[in-house]
């Protein structure tokens, strides 16, 4: 380091030298002019400094001052110069000085210095993974500079500062997309899906940070490739490890720590990247509040990636994800019919993925995926009179094959060509009495499901102008035993049932996905887009709480409960500005069949027969997004506002089955009104400010018709559902991130990043709820009224925090 | 290694690290909010295998300049039907309440409905339910522990308070599914009938003091805030309910011994006494839904996982018209009773009573010496009500003798 240091001021004196000799030779002979050159990163415009400038014809030159400026006085002449900074790509110009010259110079990073393996293999996988039309990319880059609760990097907070995604409030386990329901959003980690994906209660997203190399979002033109969600695709990647040296980086937080290592194994051959995070800080809580004496949160999260690669033409990578929750929180009902002193909450994620990349030629390539997924939720029960533990277990078992040829034909043709077979083996829920005898274990039956599929996908330009994106998908649904089908009276009691043994059919679905693109283009910079998408689900996640808990059960379709459908239709105008900004309108209209909700009454706990706890309905979805986003320069982000609706419909016969009177209502995510905001302000290459403004309707919720005094108690009665809205939701977030190195050689670079979530202390309610009146409690605060009434907050003050990051390379 | 040597670097910049996490509390009062429907009728009931167990109330919603109210509505025509043999035995009408003959009774595994025309001549009915076969209490007891509940005092803090946890013992059959109900009452003999705020009793009803100007100043020094109280008459007790929906299915625990399932407390208000009736009901699954419904939407709507509010739609419809929206439910279940007698005078130096105003057992009652209308009254009636009675409960000198 300071070696390098003094080796760059020694050339610069000697350089100087040179050039003063030059000079003292030349000085009678030409007129003198001043060169002025400033250099600055192309992607952001930021001033590079300690840029190295190389005069050729003067043996001469200089680094660059903080504000990336280099000035020398020069006779008139041709000169030739170099300009190369660590990092970026070398720049070579030629200039003839007769004047005085400001020249404006853009470097572009540059990839690093990797050997030919590696980067055929980049190209590779690049080629593969294409883009297709209608996604929405979040970078890494764009992601780390949102503020986020507790200074976590969280790719679901982020992604709901995008136009049409929603939660369920600060803490929501998902993300709702276009007013779907959070089930209804598939999300893939390195092609594994990824059933419980928040850790905490939905706090922040379980997915390791710093492995993460991006987030694709489809919504609209969801690719033939995907399928089995109705409403998104969110596909995150992990990073591959192309690197032929160690490099490490991580943080430290009082909440969590993290640290990830890439490096070779084998040079050129065999790769690694792993990053681990843990937070193990519950200690801490009884400092804020006592209330929190009885709360642990502690979480885990790991990826481990391998990259082999065994000739020029193959890739094999292979994905270990692991990610466990433990907490228990006084805010958490107990459950009917155990009793227990307290419920503690165990769930973990373990995925693998195995991916083989085949280059048969320069432009067609076979992708072969197997996938497993297993996710295993567990509440433990602590007895109240007695030194024993209950435990209930659930678990699902996910496995997938996918194999899939894409070939680009020529420059206007491309497509890709796939089956595709997954197979679900969900263990409803298993009870443990422990060494307790209040309870006799319980053991439902596996669901074992299987949906096999084929896809195809034609990208065709049949015109400068014109743009087309094809994709048909087929998928078959299987469900086998062993599996009890009843038969029900019309009181609903049960009057006979079929057993089906283990793998014996029991029912089948099947249906035709159609998905369409289509883009004509206006002139260079402006475009208008069409699309349309049918898409089948036949798993969901079944709940009648504000959000689903991770013990949420997950169900496939059977003969009772049908599949999920839906057509999605699309229209958006898309135009940049001055090559700055990039602005978009889009609308859509999506319409979906069987979604489900509960009965009056549900409880889905350990329930063997569902179908007598939830009825399917139909729902229709529709609005327009405005987005602006400036992606480069010195202040960057963007901003979008959301006009949307989604909403409901029963049709049920009888009173249980009937939801506001078989009329259309608001669904639990319909935000009329959305605004997000996130700019950026990047002053020089220490510091960088971002600001995040989010602003939106309030959740629908149900008010009483009336309150009844029922066995003393006063009870409210609703008639209705959604039948009004807490108040709209705002907060603003800040973070300050100071990157203090200031030799850019160093291996070691490190990073202070304060966070300031919900900056002015908004006091955004979660829920609201009755109570009885309780005496003199909160004095005539609720006044005449026959109840009271409670806000419940999760973060409803001003949330600080400060991290350190480092990368060591 | 020059890792480690970062590592150390990192270490050292920990120290740095500062969290500040405001927590303030979560949960804030908010003016409550609601969209009164107009004459919505609620109907509740029980039909029951013990003699004084059945009855019906009829309600009634109205809004009355702009304020919410309720009331039973009188002169409705009620008669409980059996559904096999078409008896109808017709309910009278004693405050507010329908209640059958005081002998009347059912049997477990019989068939029985409600039928009601109120005076507007509507008529509903409900579906007919089988009384369920009745599995007997064994045992209750109660057992003191600390912070079994909280106290909300004036000033908005909560207070905990210690107590007796209640807990039955019963063994479930394993041939059937069986659903339980659980209710106490609790008496706890009073010395205290009346409190007069800012008052005195006189003539049956509590008069507000007020003096001539001469007089004031020497009232507002002896009289200043002063809540007389007034002594029983005779021996009166305070009866006291659970406050929890208590109710159990045997999903889990068919055919166990359901042992030290609690059912409920009774907070150390004072060292008196109690005595204590567990009722012990057996009811049809469907009761049992919505009773969970019912204790879903008052109790458990308060937490991170509160399920969603829904109609509180039980068995009752409308004959006429299928569509109309019935609240309320007629249970029809069998019933078995066991009573524990609770001494408490160990736990006195935690009764709320002895360290706080809080209490239910403080005398304050009138000196002589005080500016007050003759005739000085030191007592008042044990007026009969749900809270309050004269009757010695059933039971009370057995287990008080022993």
């Amino acid at each position: 380091m300071k070696y390098s240091s003094f080796k760059y001021h020694f050339l610069f004196l000697v350089l100087l030298c040179f050039s003063f000799s030059y000079s003292q030779n030349n000085s009678t002979l030409q007129n003198i002019y001043k060169l002025q050159i400033n250099v600055s990163n192309s992607e952001d415009n930021i001033p590079l400094r300690d840029v190295t400038i190389i005069i050729d014809q003067i043996n001469s030159g200089g680094i660059t001052d903080k504000n990336g400026n280099y000035f020398i006085e020069m006779y008139e002449g041709e000169y030739d110069l170099t300009v190369s900074y660590l990092g970026f790509s070398e720049i070579k110009k030629s200039i003839y000085l007769n004047n005085d010259l400001k020249l404006e110079i853009l470097m572009e990073e540059s990839k690093e210095e990797l050997s030919e393996v590696i980067v055929n293999a980049i190209n590779l996988n690049d080629n593969v993974e294409s883009p297709q039309m209608g996604v929405f990319k979040l970078a890494t880059r764009d992601l780390i500079k949102i503020p986020s609760g507790l200074g976590e990097f969280d790719v679901l907070r982020g992604m709901t500062l995008l136009a049409g995604v929603n939660n369920a409030g600060d803490v929501s386990n998902g993300i709702s997309v276009r007013g779907g329901s959070l089930d209804q959003n598939l999300m893939l980690y390195d092609q594994a899906p990824v059933f419980n994906p928040t850790h905490l209660f939905g706090l922040f997203s379980v997915f390791t940070p710093d492995v993460i190399s991006g987030v694709d979002m489809y919504q609209a033109n969801i690719p033939s490739k995907f399928g089995g969600r109705m409403a998104s695709v969110l596909d995150i990647k992990v990073k591959n490890p192309y690197t032929d040296k160690l490099k490490l980086e991580g943080g430290v937080g009082l909440v969590s720590s993290r640290l990830t290592v890439t490096t070779p194994i084998i040079k050129d051959k065999l790769l690694m990247i792993a990053g681990g995070r843990a937070g193990f800080t519950d200690f801490l809580f009884p400092m804020f509040s006592k209330k929190l004496e009885n709360t642990k949160a502690n979480f885990i999260d790991n990826t481990i990636k391998l990259l082999y690669l065994p000739s020029e033409n193959d890739q094999i990578s292979f994905t270990h994800f692991y990610t466990t929750d433990f907490y228990k929180l006084d805010l958490i009902t107990n459950i009917e019919n155990i009793s227990s002193s307290d419920n503690s909450y165990d769930f973990s994620t373990f995925n693998q993925t195995l991916s083989w990349i085949r280059s048969i030629s320069e432009k067609a390539f076979i992708k072969t995926t197997l996938v497993n997924s297993k996710y295993s939720p567990k509440t433990l029960f602590k007895e109240s009179e007695a030194n024993n533990t209950i435990t209930f277990q659930s678990q699902i078992n996910f496995s997938k094959i996918n194999s899939e040829y894409s070939k680009k034909v020529n420059e206007k043709l491309d497509y890709y060509i796939g089956i595709q077979a997954n197979r679900y083996n969900i263990n409803p829920g298993s009870l443990d009495p422990g060494n307790g005898n209040s309870i006799n274990p319980v053991n439902l039956n596996n669901e074992i499901s299987y949906e096999l599929s084929g896809y195809s996908n034609f990208n065709f330009n049949p015109t400068e102008k014109i743009s087309l994106s094809l994709g048909l998908r087929y998928t078959n649904f299987y469900l086998n035993g062993p599996y009890t089908e009843n038969q029900y009276d019309n009181d609903g009691l049960i009057i006979s049932n079929q057993e089906y043994i283990d793998g014996e059919k029991v029912q089948s679905y099947s249906g035709i996905e159609p998905r369409l693109g289509a883009s004509l283009k206006l002139s260079d910079d402006s475009s208008i887009k069409i699309s349309y998408a049918k898409i089948n689900q036949y798993i969901q996640n079944i709940y009648n709480t504000t959000t689903p808990l991770p013990t949420s059960r997950w169900k496939t379709s059977d003969p009772f409960i049908l599949p999920q459908s839906n057509n999605t239709y699309g229209l958006g105008l898309f135009k940049n500005l001055n090559s700055k900004f990039e602005f978009s309108i889009e609308g859509y209209y999506r319409s979906t069949q069987n979604n489900l909700t509960y009965k009056p009454g549900a409880d889905f706990f350990l329930e063997q027969y569902l179908e007598n706890d939830v009825i399917q309905i139909d729902g229709r979805a529709y609005g327009i997004e405005f987005s602006l986003r400036k992606p480069s320069g010195r202040i960057n982000g963007w901003m979008n506002y959301t006009w949307a609706k989604s909403l409901l419909k029963s049709d049920g016969k009888i009173i249980s089955e009937t939801i506001n009177s078989n009329q259309w209502y608001d669904s639990e995510f319909d935000r009329p009104h959305t605004f997000n905001g996130t700019i950026n302000f990047e002053t020089d290459k220490f510091n960088t400010w971002s600001f995040n403004f989010t602003a939106q309707s309030g959740r629908p919720y149900t008010v009483a018709n009336g309150v009844f005094e029922i066995n003393d108690k006063s009870v409210p009665i609703f008639l209705e559902r959604n039948n009004a809205r807490l108040p709209f939701y705002h907060r603003l977030d800040f973070s300050w991130k100071v990157a203090y190195n200031k030799d850019d050689y160093d291996r070691w670079r490190g990073d202070w990043t304060l966070t300031i979530y919900n900056l002015y202390g908004a006091k955004n309610p979660l829920n609201r709820y009755y109570t009885e009146k309780n005496g003199s409690q909160f004095g005539n605060f609720f006044g005449k009224s026959p109840l009271g009434s409670f806000n419940l907050s999760v973060v409803n003050s001003v949330f600080v925090s400060i991290s350190y990051n480092f990368k060591f390379q | 290694m020059v890792f480690f040597k970062y590592i150390f670097k990192a270490i050292n910049l920990f120290y740095f690290l500062i969290i500040l996490i405001l927590f303030q509390k979560c949960i804030d009062p908010t003016v409550p909010e609601f969209q009164f429907a107009e004459d919505l009728i609620f109907i509740d009931g029980f039909i029951t295998d013990k003699p004084k167990g059945s009855y019906v109330s009829v309600k009634k919603s109205k809004l009355e300049f702009g304020i919410y109210k309720t009331f039973p509505i009188e002169g409705c025509q009620v008669s409980f039907i059996n559904s096999i043999t078409g008896k109808s035995v017709l309910l009278k009408e004693i405050e507010g309440v329908y209640l059958p003959d005081e002998n009347f009774k059912i049997n477990s595994g019989e068939k029985w409905e409600l039928n009601i025309v109120l005076p507007s001549g509507k008529n509903y009915k409900s579906f007919p339910e089988i009384a369920p076969f009745n599995v007997e209490v064994n045992s209750a007891k109660a057992v003191f522990k600390n912070n079994v509940t909280t106290f909300t005092t004036p000033s908005g803090s909560d207070q905990s308070i210690s107590g007796h946890k209640i807990f039955v013992n019963f063994e479930d059959p394993l041939d059937q599914e069986n659903y339980y109900f659980h209710r106490f009452r609790v008496y706890e003999e009073t010395i205290t009938c009346l409190t007069c705020p800012n008052g005195v009793y006189r003539n049956g009803e509590c008069l507000v003091l007020d003096f001539p100007p001469y007089q004031r100043f020497q009232s507002a020094y002896y009289l200043a805030n002063r809540d007389f109280t007034y002594g029983c008459d005779i021996p009166c007790w305070d009866i006291d309910y659970n406050d929890q929906t208590k109710i159990f299915s045997d999903e889990f625990s068919n055919g166990l011994n359901v042992e030290s399932y609690e059912i409920g407390n009774v907070p150390l208000l004072s060292v008196n006494p109690f005595f204590l009736t567990v009722q012990q009901f057996n009811i049809t699954k469907s009761a049992y839904n919505y009773f969970k419904t019912l204790k879903d939407v008052s109790e458990n709507s308060s937490s991170l996982n509160a399920p969603l509010p829904t109609a509180l739609v039980g068995n009752l419809y409308n004959p006429n018209d299928f569509s109309e929206f019935v609240l309320g439910r007629i249970t029809v279940a069998s019933e078995s009773n066991i009573s524990i007698f609770q001494n408490r005078t160990e736990f006195g130096d935690q009764a709320v009573s002895n360290n706080s105003a809080y209490g239910r057992q403080r005398l304050d009652p009138e000196i002589y010496e005080m500016p007050l209308p003759e005739p000085l009254t030191f007592f008042a009636p044990c007026q009969e009500s749900r809270f309050r009675t004269s009757i010695v409960p059933e039971g009370w000198y057995n287990f008080n003798q022993n």
